[in-house]
C-alpha cells in the first residue's frame, strides 16, 4: 500500500509538471557569501550559463485512467554535455516513470525541443533513450549547428568529498527569461548504496538533471534523484522510500559511462530490439 | 389543481433516479399480496402483461458524445415498444440520444439493429426502426396498441414495464397519482421549471407535457418503456422518475409526435415568441400575461409586448389560470403549421386590441458538434438560445465547446478555451459550424502542398478579440524512447540475510536466493537452479544487509557489460558450485515495450514481451500483439476484444509484430470493412472475436454533415450519425 501511494504521488507530481524539483529544503538561501568569493558564482555562469539549455516537450498521457490520454506541455532545464547537441536532462521529468505497474499511465514524450540561451522557439529534438535507475534522459537535438555548443564536458571531472564546497547551476523560468542562477552547498555525506551519491546539504537549490561543479568550476556530479531498482521497490528505498525525493548527486564519472552506454546504443540503431535477441 | 413538485425531484430524469426498496401499492398494513392487489385485478394484469410483453423491446445503443476535446464512446440502455407492424418501436429521445449503434432485444431474445426515425427533443420521444421481418416472427400479438389517456383517471390502476438496469423484462404496478403535473420551481410559487434533455441545459423538453404521475416502480433503464392500463393498452412512456415517482408523457401525446415521426422524420411547431405566466395570483381575470417577448421573434413583429394579457387566439379563449394549463396553451400554439397567421387579442393598459401573428417554426435549441481533433477542439453550432444563455448579440462565429488538455489547441498561446468563439480562420470568415468544420477538412486533406504548420485563429473571450496559431498535431505520437540497454541475468532473487543465514545455519552463508530461472536463457543453460544461493559475483562476496538490498545483485549485474561473463559460486545442498553465466542483454519489459493505440477500435495494443511469454507459458514461437487497453464502448470492446490477450491473427492476416499490426489496421481502416475478424489467444485457448466497426461514426467530418444539411425535426433513419449531434444526457453509460 505504501508502495502503491508513493507511485502514485510520483506519477502526480509528473503529471502536475513540478517544474522545479528542488532541495529538501527548498527555498533556502544559500547564505551571504564573502566578497571575495563572489566571483566564483559569475565564473560558472560565463563559463557553463550557456550550456544549460531549456528542454520543451508535450508529454502525452495514455492509459492509466487516462483512456484516450491527455497531454501536458512541460519544460525542464538540461545540460548541454556535447559539442554537437546532446543534452542531458532528468528522465523523471520528462516522462520517464520507473518501475511503474499496470495503473500508471503509458507517458509519450513528444514534441521535444531545446532552447538554447535567448533563442524562444527553439530547435527541434528527440528524447534518444533514458536510463530510469539514474534518472537520466538524453536529449539529440535532430540538426545541430555547424558551431559547437558550449557544453559541461564531464570526461574533465572531478570526484567530491565530504565537506566540500558545491555550486550548483541552474535557470529560472521564462517568465524570469531563463535568467542563470548558482546556489552553493557542501557535500554533507557520501552514500556507497545502491551506488556512489554525494549527499549535498539542503542549501544547494537545484533542479533534477543539472550539473555541480566544485569551487574551481569543474564538474562534479549531476543532480538526480535515486528510483529504487525494481528488484527492491517495496524495499522503502529511494523515491518511494522513507528518504523520499531527495536529490542526491550521481558523479560525473558515472554520468559520464551512462552517457557513452546510451550514445552507444543509439549510434547501434539496427540492433535486434531485446524482445527479438535470441538467447544466447 | 397541480401543487408544486419539489426542484430536487424535478430534475431527476429515468436513468439518474435511485432504485426503490420493493414496496406494496396501496396497503393498509396488511402486506398479504390478496390484500395488496385484488385477485380480479392480478388478472387483468396478467392480461395486460400478455398483452404488452410481445411487443417490449430492450435497447441498447452506444453513444458518441464530444467532450473534454474530442469524442467519447460511450453504452446506455432503455426500454422501448413495437406499436405498429412496419417495426417502429417508441422509446424515449434521451434513450437514444447520440446513439451511433442502436441494438433492440425483442421479447424472443433476439438481438436485431434499429436505425433512428426521428426523434423529438421538445417531448423527450423518439422512434426507432427494427426489420419488419424480424418482427412477423413474433406474430401479431408483438404490436402494441395505443389506449386513449384523456380517459385515464387519478386512482387508476397503471403497469409500468420495461428493461430497468439491464434486466429482463420487468412489470411494476401503481396508480395514478395525477393527470395534469407540471415541474414548476421551488415550493409553490408557480413558475414552470425549465427541464432540459443534456447536462449542458441547452435543449428544453416536456414544453407541451402534462404528465402522468404514478407510483408504478420505475427504475434506471425504464425509460421509454410504456405505461400500460389494465385493458393491455399503451396509455404514456414513462419517461422521467424518481422518489418513488414516475412521469410519463400521455399516449394522446406521443401518438401525434410518433405519427410525425414515422411520417415526416420530425415534428414541425410552430413558435409564437413570447413566454406566458398564469393569472393566479396576479389580479387579472381573464387571459395568460405574456412574460417576455423575444425582439426578433413573430411575437414581437406582431406588435405584442411583455404584460400583455392574451385573451384569444383566433377567438378561442386563452384563460390561463395555474400552472398546469400553460403546456396546452403552448401546444396548441405548436399545433398551428408553421407560417399560420394567428388572430391574437390581447389588452394592454386596459385597452383590448387585436394583431395578427404569423407564427415561425420553433428553431432548435441544442446546436450541432464537431470534433476537430488534430486541434483537440470540439465545437459548437450557435443557436439562438445558446447564444442568449452565453448573452452573444448574434449567433455568428462557432463556439468552443471542449479542449483536449495537451492539445493543440492548450498548447497554442494564447492557448483556446471552452467558451470561446471562434470568428475566422487564416483570415476566412467561420460565420457558423459548418464553414469552420470545412475549412479544417479542406486543411487536413492537403497533400501538396502539405497542410500549414499553423493556422491563425481569431477568437472572442470576455469581449475582447484575439489572435492564436494552432498547430496542427498527428493523431499518434512517436514511439516512446526505450530504456539504456543493460547487461541482464535470466533469474530473480531474494537477498538472504543475516538472520536468515542464521537460522538455516552452516554452511549457508548470506547471497542471493535463485527465486526464478527464466527459461531459454543463458542463466537456465548455465545450470542455475531454484534454491541455489549466489555468494560471490566475480570473486566479490555479496553481502546482502537486509530487504534494503533486494536490487543489488540485479544492479551489479547491469553494471557490467552486455555478453560478458561472470563467475558465481552458488551454494547447492550444502556444495559451493562455481558456475560461469554470459549476461545477455536486457530482456524488453512490458513497461517499456512500445505501444499503439488504435483510434478508429480503441484499442491499445504493445509489443509481445518475453515475460508475456514467461507469465502465460507461451512457447518462443508464440507471437502477435498484447492487448493493452479496451475502450468499453469502443468497437474492439464491443466485439469481445479484452486485455490481456494476444491478437494473433486480423482478418486473416498473421500479425507477428507490432509493425504487422500497425500496417494490417492501417489497410482496415483504408478499407473500412463492415466486419474485422480477430483471432486472440486467450491464455491456452483461440477466440475468434467479430468486430462490426461503424465507420461512419468515425469520420470527423460527419459532424460537419449534420451541421450543415440538418434543420431541427428532419432527421432521418440512418443520416444521423452522432457526431454532429449535441447535448448530453446527465446518464451516460448508464441505463436511461
Amino acid at each position: 500500500m505504501k508502495v502503491t501511494t508513493a507511485r502514485m504521488a510520483l506519477f502526480a507530481a509528473v503529471a502536475a509538471g513540478a517544474t522545479a524539483w528542488s532541495g529538501t529544503g527548498a527555498g533556502a538561501a544559500p547564505g551571504v557569501q564573502p566578497a571575495t568569493e563572489t566571483g566564483e558564482y559569475q565564473q560558472i555562469i560565463d563559463r557553463y550559463g550557456e550550456a544549460l539549455v531549456a528542454v520543451k516537450l508535450v508529454l502525452k498521457f495514455e492509459g492509466g485512467g487516462f483512456g484516450e490520454g491527455g497531454e501536458r506541455e512541460t519544460e525542464t532545464v538540461g545540460v548541454m554535455i556535447d559539442p554537437k547537441g546532446v543534452v542531458m536532462c532528468s528522465s523523471l521529468k520528462t516522462g520517464g516513470v520507473p518501475n511503474r505497474g499496470g495503473d500508471m499511465p503509458t507517458i509519450t514524450p513528444t514534441d521535444v525541443k531545446v532552447l538554447i540561451a535567448d533563442d524562444a522557439e527553439g530547435k527541434p529534438a528527440k528524447l534518444i533513450t533514458r536510463d530510469s535507475e539514474l534518472d537520466l534522459a538524453w536529449v539529440k537535438i535532430d540538426e545541430p549547428g555547424e558551431k559547437p555548443y558550449v557544453h559541461v564536458d564531464l570526461s574533465k571531472s572531478e570526484s567530491a568529498v565530504l565537506g566540500q564546497r558545491l555550486f550548483a547551476l541552474d535557470r529560472m523560468g521564462k517568465f524570469f527569461d531563463r535568467a542563470p542562477v548558482i546556489s552553493e552547498g557542501r557535500v554533507r555525506g557520501v552514500a556507497h548504496r545502491p551506488r556512489e551519491l554525494y549527499i549535498p546539504t539542503e542549501a544547494l537549490v537545484s533542479d533534477l538533471g543539472l550539473p555541480v561543479f566544485n569551487a574551481e568550476g569543474v564538474v562534479v556530479g549531476i543532480v538526480i534523484v535515486q528510483v529504487p531498482d525494481p528488484e527492491s521497490i517495496g524495499a522503502g528505498g529511494g523515491l518511494f522510500g522513507e528518504d523520499g525525493a531527495r536529490p542526491m548527486i550521481l558523479p560525473a564519472a558515472e554520468a559520464l559511462k551512462a552517457t557513452q552506454r546510451a550514445l552507444e546504443a543509439e549510434a547501434k540503431p539496427k540492433e535486434p530490439k531485446p524482445a527479438e535477441a535470441p538467447p544466447k | 389543481v397541480a401543487i408544486a413538485v419539489v426542484a430536487a425531484l424535478t430534475a431527476v430524469m429515468l436513468g439518474a433516479c435511485a432504485s426503490q426498496p420493493e414496496g406494496a401499492v396501496g396497503t393498509t398494513g396488511d402486506t398479504s399480496r390478496e390484500a395488496r392487489v385484488p385477485g380480479d385485478v392480478r388478472r387483468q394484469i396478467a392480461l395486460a402483461r400478455d398483452r404488452v410483453f410481445p411487443a417490449l423491446v430492450h435497447i441498447d445503443v452506444v453513444t458518441v458524445d464530444n467532450f473534454g476535446g474530442r469524442k467519447v464512446k460511450q453504452r446506455a440502455s432503455g426500454s422501448g415498444t413495437i406499436i405498429d407492424a412496419e417495426g417502429h418501436v417508441l422509446t424515449n429521445a434521451h434513450v437514444i440520444d447520440k446513439a451511433t449503434t442502436i441494438w433492440c432485444t425483442l421479447s424472443d431474445k433476439r438481438r436485431i439493429p434499429g436505425t433512428l426515425v426521428g426523434d423529438d427533443p421538445f417531448t423527450d420521444l423518439a422512434v426507432v426502426k427494427i426489420d419488419a421481418a424480424a418482427l412477423a416472427k413474433l406474430g401479431p400479438e408483438a404490436v402494441a396498441t395505443f389506449g386513449n389517456s384523456d380517459k385515464l383517471h387519478v386512482g387508476d390502476y397503471v403497469i409500468a414495464m420495461g428493461s430497468p438496469f439491464s434486466l429482463s423484462r420487468t412489470v411494476t404496478l401503481g396508480v395514478v397519482s395525477n393527470m395534469e403535473r407540471v415541474f414548476t420551481r421551488g415550493l409553490g410559487d408557480g413558475e414552470v421549471d425549465e427541464i432540459t434533455l443534456d447536462a449542458g441545459g441547452e435543449q428544453r423538453t416536456g414544453l407541451f407535457t402534462n404528465w402522468i404521475q404514478h407510483d408504478a416502480l420505475i427504475n434506471p433503464g425504464n425509460s421509454g418503456g410504456p405505461l400500460v392500463n389494465l385493458g393491455g393498452e399503451v396509455i404514456g412512456v414513462n419517461t422521467r422518475g424518481g422518489a418513488s415517482m414516475g412521469f410519463a408523457t400521455p399516449s394522446n401525446l406521443v401518438r401525434q409526435v410518433a405519427d410525425s415521426l414515422i411520417k415526416q422524420g420530425g415534428v414541425a411547431r410552430s413558435w409564437a415568441g413570447v413566454t406566458f405566466r398564469h393569472i393566479q395570483d396576479t389580479g387579472i381575470e381573464e387571459g395568460v400575461l405574456i412574460d417576455s417577448v423575444d425582439t426578433e421573434g413573430p411575437g414581437a413583429k406582431a406588435g405584442l409586448r411583455p404584460g400583455d394579457v392574451v385573451l384569444s387566439l383566433d377567438g378561442t379563449p386563452t384563460t390561463v389560470r395555474f400552472v398546469d394549463q400553460i403546456p396546452p396553451l403552448l401546444k396548441r400554439i405548436a399545433d398551428y403549421p408553421v407560417g399560420t397567421t394567428v388572430e391574437v387579442t390581447y389588452r394592454r393598459n386596459g385597452a383590448t386590441a387585436t394583431c395578427e401573428l404569423v407564427t415561425e417554426r420553433l428553431p432548435k435549441e441544442r446546436g450541432d458538434e464537431a470534433a476537430l481533433r488534430a486541434w483537440g477542439l470540439t465545437v459548437k453550432e450557435i443557436t439562438e438560445r445558446v447564444a442568449k444563455a452565453l448573452k452573444l448579440t448574434d449567433t455568428r462565429g462557432v463556439l468552443v465547446g471542449s479542449v483536449r488538455p495537451g492539445s493543440a489547441a492548450t498548447a497554442a498561446e494564447p492557448s483556446i478555451e471552452a467558451g470561446d468563439i471562434i470568428r475566422s480562420i487564416d483570415g476566412e470568415k467561420t460565420p457558423a459550424l459548418k464553414e469552420l468544420v470545412a475549412f479544417y477538412e479542406r486543411t487536413l486533406a492537403m497533400e501538396n502542398p502539405p497542410p500549414p504548420e499553423n493556422v491563425l485563429i481569431e477568437f472572442d473571450r470576455e469581449g475582447k478579440n484575439y489572435l492564436t496559431l494552432v498547430k496542427s498535431k498527428p493523431d499518434k505520437p512517436p514511439d516512446r524512447p526505450r530504456e539504456v540497454a543493460k547487461a541482464w541475468i535470466g533469474i530473480e532473487t531474494q537477498p538472504l540475510v543475516p538472520r536468515m543465514v542464521e537460522k538455516m545455519g552452516p554452511p549457508m552463508e548470506p547471497g542471493f536466493r535463485v527465486t526464478r530461472v527464466y527459461t531459454g536463457t543463458t542463466a537456465q543453460a548455465a545450470g542455475l537452479e531454484v534454491g541455489d544461493v549466489i555468494v560471490s559475483l566475480n570473486g566479490e562476496k555479496l553481502r546482502p544487509r537486509g530487504i534494503q538490498d533486494s536490487g543489488l545483485f540485479a544492479r551489479l549485474v547491469r553494471n557490467l557489460a552486455i555478453d560478458s561473463t561472470v563467475e558465481l559460486t552458488v551454494l547447492r545442498k550444502g556444495e559451493r558450485v562455481p558456475l560461469e553465466v554470459t549476461l545477455e542483454r536486457y530482456r524488453l519489459t512490458n513497461e517499456d515495450a512500445q505501444r499503439d493505440r488504435n483510434t478508429d477500435f480503441e484499442l491499445t495494443v504493445r509489443e509481445l514481451t518475453f515475460f508475456d511469454r514467461e507469465d502465460n507459458r507461451w512457447a518462443e514461437e508464440v507471437a502477435g500483439v498484447m492487448v493493452e487497453d479496451v475502450e468499453r464502448a469502443g468497437w474492439a470492446g464491443l466485439g469481445g476484444v479484452a486485455p490481456g490477450d494476444l491478437i494473433q491473427r486480423i482478418d486473416g492476416i498473421a500479425v507477428r509484430s507490432l509493425e504487422d499490426y500497425r500496417r494490417v489496421m492501417s489497410e482496415i481502416s483504408a478499407k473500412k470493412p463492415k466486419r474485422v475478424v480477430f483471432v486472440v489467444l486467450r491464455r491456452t485457448r483461440t477466440y475468434f472475436r467479430f468486430v462490426e466497426p461503424e465507420w461512419g461514426a468515425l469520420v470527423e467530418k460527419s459532424g460537419a454533415g449534420a451541421a450543415a444539411g440538418e434543420k431541427d425535426g428532419e432527421k432521418k433513419g440512418g443520416e444521423r450519425d452522432g457526431e454532429g449531434s449535441a447535448g448530453a444526457t446527465p446518464n451516460k453509460g448508464d441505463n436511461r
